[in-house]
């Protein structure tokens, strides 16, 4: 017998047409569904995605490209799923297995029409049938065994993660559909008795037919029927309710991965005449955030990762970026729910309450403030949800009808009256310089590469000895290089994260011009928040630079032996290195740091480095607590996210923390002081010059 | 010949030596130029206060004794001064730049048409009148200028006037009558929070003493920076690290995230002088640091530094300003 | 409720204040302005009333050049609802710039008016005073904190003096003039000041108010005090006591 088997077989003709009845009906339903969630991304601010249509078919697929990449890799090959145990696994294997399902019933279809228009055209059968019915088989359990992990995993009541009524339906319901087709497939052997490769190509559904052995035939197909008939009705009714569940993630969420523009530390500019227009700036109602970002709050599914990730949930602020998105997504849907057709709360429909405001009752300003901008919520989200951009466009807001005051707004204030947030004299930023023998651009004009100081290694005592230090092995390694002294202004990163972006660019356009002037093409620096602001910002207003970062240009001095390390040392302390967000996760820049460290340490000739990794190191670093401007904001003594990190670092038993970044070894040597007297922050370069004895 | 009011302050009965100051201006004037000066003392039962100043050289004690007096209030001792300099032919009306003088002589200033010079820290005679020092922008800058009028109103620095000696002679005091029903009653004193430890606020005070990591609870820090704020007079203030361990209030945090305080003298005991703190203390006119470490950044912005340990050098130097004042 | 606010334009209060070589000004090249500190209190002061009453009329008011109308705006982003400029070239001292300022007031005729206690340029803390005096209304000074009772017929100020602070009740209208821990005021950026172009912003002439005003102080010389020492190093306590007693007894100024 050539295996195979017929389709909608023992199913009444009355049967199958009632089925393709209500196939319709669910997917009039879910259509509908998923029409209304798409009428509400509609009333954010377009994305212009006719553009990625236009031009000729080399620039359509240059665009299309990127997109496409991430579908390959990120929906079907899960690649943002990972890193997180058991429910990685979990999802991996659901997902697998369903995706295969959800083929092999496409192509089963398919087939039954072909058969339909001619028997010549039927390919479910032979070798053909036989792999196709093993291979679902084996889908299957995989879908089974992840639905039965979640299910485990949900009974546990993981903090981070969303629970909702609605779950229980989904986890419960996938299950059911799992074992009713295993069912039916048993049933279905028990009735048609095949044999041979027809019968153990579906070994799951043979070794379940032998509990239906003892059923008569008619019995067999009567229960086949029933069974039938249940699974069919789950299926609908998952089909139905994907977009009134968490499920509507699946559909969003891929549309937002095709959709998003993902680059970390990038912010999207606002223009003098925008904000003459629209008479704002940034978000204070929920259609003012851009389409793509009102689809991706349909796309969260409340996985918790970004919650967990979060330095400043960490240290119970009332900053939770599922939260945030959960928030954002129940206002943009209470717009459904009064059918009206426009969100803005300035325009309320007339007979009905206004709806709520999206400032201080939907998002609270502590919410806001919260926020290091570490991007580990960005970087750790599945589906590419942005909660941090979505937070700068509300603070944008804030600031801009004057709802920011305090320590932060003195900070910008300064910023803008002398150039650097502690408002100490713009004349006096190159005097830790003096007497050094430190290059202005103005005296050395010929210089290759400028070092861009920075406000911390200008004025903070503490960071102008990593400024020396750096400087010391510059010289040594005959390094044509100049600074700008007192033409430098701080970068701004710092104000445009808080959200003053006017402020930013007032900032950058100046820089820009000194830049111009001073013809320069490289930048060294030993801060990542002026590296990402010069590399990511200032491109933005016309100043495009090539900016490495300290450690690597010293990682690149040691390569090419301008810089020697003689000897050994036996490093027997024990070193950590927190690599900083704007550096390792923002830039991906984390292994120049650990190779200077093992040169200087004489490691290329005796192995001896004592070095511990943290537990979160790399791009998974946990953040010092200083970005976003929370430098310059309270914290509560007790819960400071620098304490947290600090007991991490200590948590190695290492004696040295080593640090890339003038705010970090601000906040880790309040952080570790506060801990213990027997441990030292150090920066890198401090480390090499040192063991240089210059 | 410069015809000088000096206005007295004084609190509850007590005389503010600050008048003192504002008497050896007028004194300084006078010698320069002659001239004579009264001393005007406004208030309730005020008696005690008058005798006090009998001997410094005033040509008259004036008293305006009257209940309604009771309190500073503004308008009613702004009356008073004006119709005071008015009787007595005043060409120049001084007090110290206090509080006090700064509500009131303005108001009598403008009662009689005068203008007014405040922060004075010198005057000298050029040719045939005064010419005055004064001081802007927070001390930043001093200004050499010359006011014109009949009558001009000045607040002097007390700490840039010596209190003069007491003399032989003792001044008549004569009684200047209070028309009460005449008196304004715009403003109705309520009340006086007097501060309960007797120190000043860090963001007003003269002198600001502030601990750091090197104090170990709060009991010494009442003791060690408690003890020289108030040997010296002064606020207390605290670095970030000491409220993270909960050994100072929010409150006394001087930083970029506390408070900012221009004071005359910070005292740094104990403190590293990171940036963060130094943000909220840089406009200080005369900053000492007392720590045991040697490469403390805060030594490269202090005037005065000593290296020492903070629980040796600070209860000796208690002591010995305690045994000074004594 | 009207609420009148009087601002001045100083320099930013981060500025190293330089002088000229000749000492007959201070040197404004690249120097930043700002609102007083002390004014932008008593404004955010007014807004906060504003906010608390649900409804009342803000106008800011300075005496200056062209260049004022920055702070103006500045104060009209904070919240303020109209501004007004008393446009002259002339450099004013504190009892001809409260007679101006009178002249303004009568023209407004509010309940209230706030103003800093003094500015930080020039630091007279005298024309709130004044002005109370030539309006023949009452004052509270140096008020850190500032509540509307009776109606709305008297102000409660908690007055920072020396000796502590001193609350009083002062019948309104009345000068009541700020000190810095009245409130902290809010951060106006630039989206804040093109929304405020759209209200009204009036310029008059100095002259039109029919005034005869001129200032009976006159700067001779301005200059900065001894720089600052580099850092000495005492080794004993006794050394540490002695430089504190010069330090207090004879302090710069």
């Amino acid at each position: 017998m050539i295996p195979t088997r017929e389709t909608f077989g023992n199913i009444p003709h009355a049967s199958v047409v009632v089925f393709y009845c209500l196939t319709v009906v669910t997917l009039a339903v879910f259509a509908n569904g998923v029409w209304r969630r798409f009428q509400l991304w509609r009333q954010g601010a377009p994305i212009s995605a006719r553009d990625l249509l236009a031009g000729n078919l080399r620039q359509i697929w240059g665009k299309l490209k990127p997109g496409l990449r991430r579908l390959l890799t990120e929906v079907l090959g899960q690649a943002r799923v990972r890193g997180r145990g058991l429910p990685s696994w979990a999802h991996v294997w659901l997902f697998a297995g369903f995706l295969v399902l959800l083929l092999g019933t496409t192509l089963l279809e398919i087939d039954h029409l072909a058969s339909g228009i001619s028997q010549t055209l039927k390919f479910h059968q032979g070798t053909y049938y036989a792999a196709y019915e093993f291979t679902l088989d084996v889908a299957g359990l995989l879908f089974l065994a992840g639905c039965l992990l979640f299910l485990w995993r949900r009974t546990r009541r993981p903090a981070s993660v969303g629970h909702r009524g609605t779950d229980w339906y989904v986890i419960i319901s996938f299950l059911a559909i799992g074992l009713t087709g295993y069912l039916v497939e048993g049933l279905r052997i028990a009735w048609q008795h095949p044999t041979g490769i027809a019968a153990h190509c579906s070994p799951v559904g043979l070794w379940i037919s032998e509990w239906f052995s003892a059923m008569t035939e008619a019995a067999a197909r009567s229960a086949h029927l029933t069974i039938w008939w249940v699974h069919a009705v789950l299926v609908f009714g998952f089909i139905a309710s994907i977009p009134y569940t968490r499920l509507m993630h699946t559909i969003a969420g891929s549309l937002n991965l095709f959709f998003v523009r993902p680059e970390l530390g990038r912010m999207v500019p606002v223009t003098i005449e925008d904000v003459e227009k629209t008479e704002r700036i940034g978000v204070n109602a929920v259609n003012h955030f851009t389409q793509q970002q009102l689809l991706s709050l349909d796309a969260c599914m409340e996985c918790g990762r970004c919650e967990e990730a979060c330095p400043a949930f960490a240290t119970e602020k009332p900053l939770s970026p599922k939260k945030m998105v959960q928030d954002l997504k129940g206002l943009m849907g209470l717009a459904l729910s009064r059918r009206s057709t426009r969100l803005s709360a300035s325009h309320p429909p007339a007979s009905q309450p206004p709806l709520p405001a999206l400032h201080n009752e939907t998002i609270q300003a502590g919410t806001l403030w919260s926020c290091t901008a570490c991007s580990a919520c960005v970087r750790v989200c599945p589906v590419r949800v942005d909660p941090l951009t979505l937070l700068t466009d509300m603070r944008r807001n804030r600031v801009g009808e004057s709802a920011l005051s305090g320590t932060a707004a003195t900070a910008l204030r300064r910023m803008q009256s002398s150039g650097n947030p502690w408002g100490l004299p713009a004349a006096e930023r190159a005097n830790w310089a003096d007497g050094i023998g430190v290059p202005t651009a103005k005296e050395n004009p010929g210089f290759e590469v400028l070092y861009w100081v920075g406000c911390a290694g200008s004025y903070d005592r503490r960071a102008q000895r990593v400024a020396r230090a750096f400087v010391k092995l510059l010289k040594h390694g005959n390094v044509n290089f100049a600074i700008l002294g007192r033409e430098e202004k701080c970068t701004g990163d710092s104000a445009r994260r808080l959200g003053d972006e006017f402020l930013f660019q007032e900032l950058a356009h100046a820089n820009i011009a000194t830049l111009t002037r001073y013809n320069v093409r490289k930048i060294v620096t030993h801060c990542p928040h002026c590296l990402n602001s010069l590399l990511k910002d200032y491109p933005q207003f016309g100043g495009h630079y090539e900016v490495v970062h300290h450690t690597q240009f010293l990682e690149q001095l040691l390569a090419d032996g301008r810089l020697k390390v003689n000897g050994a040392t036996s490093q027997s302390d024990g070193m950590t290195y927190h690599d900083p967000c704007y550096l390792a996760r923002v830039n991906g820049i984390h292994q120049p740091a650990r190779d200077v460290l093992r040169t200087a340490s004489g490691a290329a000739t005796s192995p001896s480095i004592d070095f511990r990794e943290m537990p979160r190191n790399r791009d998974k670093t946990f953040c010092c607590g200083a970005g976003g401007g929370r430098m310059w904001m309270e914290e509560n003594p007790k819960k400071r996210v620098c304490s947290v990190r600090a007991k991490e670092a200590l948590d190695t038993g290492a004696k040295t923390v080593v640090v890339g970044c003038p705010f970090c070894l601000t906040m880790m040597t309040d952080g570790i002081a506060a801990q213990t007297d027997s441990a030292q922050v150090l920066d890198v370069a401090e480390i090499l010059a040192e063991r240089m004895k210059l | 010949m410069p015809n000088i009011l000096v206005i007295a302050e004084h609190d509850i009965g007590q005389l503010k030596l600050a008048t003192l100051s504002a008497v050896a201006f007028a004194g300084q004037i006078v010698a320069a130029a002659s001239g004579s000066f009264d001393i005007l003392v406004i208030g309730n039962n005020v008696a005690p206060t008058v005798e006090l100043l009998r001997n410094y050289g005033a040509s008259t004690v004036l008293v305006a004794d009257h209940a309604q007096l009771e309190h500073p209030v503004g308008d009613k001792y702004a009356q008073v001064i004006a119709d005071v300099a008015t009787q007595r032919g005043a060409t120049m009306v001084v007090g110290a730049a206090s509080t006090f003088s700064k509500d009131i002589l303005p108001r009598a200033a403008a009662l009689l048409d005068a203008a007014m010079l405040s922060d004075v820290i010198g005057a000298h005679l050029a040719g045939d009148d005064f010419i005055f020092r004064r001081v802007m922008f927070a001390g930043n800058v001093i200004a050499t200028v010359k006011l014109g009028g009949a009558v001009r109103f000045l607040t002097v620095r007390a700490t840039a006037f010596a209190h003069p000696p007491k003399g032989a002679e003792s001044s008549p005091v004569l009684s200047v009558a209070v028309e009460a029903d005449k008196l304004p009653a715009f403003i109705e004193y309520v009340g006086r929070e007097s501060k309960e430890t007797g120190r000043p606020d860090s963001t007003e005070a003269r002198v600001v003493v502030s601990g750091g990591r090197a104090i170990k609870n709060a009991e010494d820090f009442e003791r060690l920076i408690g003890g020289l704020a108030d040997a010296l007079g002064g606020a207390v203030g605290s670095s970030r690290a000491l409220v993270d361990a909960g050994v100072t209030p929010n409150s006394l945090q001087v930083g970029q995230t506390g408070k900012v305080v221009a004071p005359d003298l910070y005292i740094a005991v104990g403190i590293s002088g990171a940036i963060q703190h130094l943000a909220g203390m840089k406009d200080t006119k005369v900053i000492v640091a007392i720590n045991k470490d040697p490469d403390a950044p805060i030594f490269e912005v202090a005037d005065f530094g000593m290296v020492a340990d903070v629980y040796q050098a600070v209860p000796e130097l208690v002591q010995k300003l305690r045994n000074q004042t004594a | 409720m009207k609420i009148l606010v009087l601002l001045k334009r100083v320099p930013d209060p981060d500025t190293k204040i330089r002088i000229k070589s000749d000492g007959s000004a201070v040197d404004l090249d690249g120097v930043k302005f700002a609102v007083n500190p002390f004014d932008s209190i008593a404004l955010e002061e007014s807004l906060r009333i504003k906010e608390r009453l649900g409804e009342a009329e803000i106008v800011v008011a300075t005496i200056g050049g062209d260049e004022c109308v920055e702070q103006l705006r500045v104060g009209l982003a904070m919240g303020a609802d109209r501004a007004l400029l008393v446009k002259t070239a002339d450099s004013l001292d504190p009892l001809a710039i409260a007679k101006v300022l009178a002249a303004i007031y009568r023209r407004e005729q509010p309940a209230l008016v706030l103003m800093g206690k003094q500015a930080i340029d020039d630091d007279s803390n005298q024309v709130g005073q004044m002005l109370a005096a030539l309006l023949g209304i009452g004052q509270a000074t140096f008020v850190s904190k500032l509540e509307l009772i009776e109606n709305h017929t008297k102000a409660r100020c908690g007055r920072e003096t020396d000796a502590g602070i001193e609350t009083v009740s002062v019948r309104l209208p009345a000068i009541i003039t700020s000190d810095l821990r009245l409130n902290e005021p809010r951060y106006v950026s630039l989206p804040g000041i093109i929304k405020a172009k759209k209200k009204p912003l009036e310029e008059l002439a100095l002259a039109s108010l029919g005034l005869a005003v001129t200032s009976r102080t006159q700067v001779l010389k301005l200059e900065t005090p001894a720089p600052r020492k580099a850092g000495v190093r005492v080794k004993t306590v006794d050394d540490l006591l002695e430089k504190l007693n010069i330090t207090i007894r004879c302090r710069t100024f």
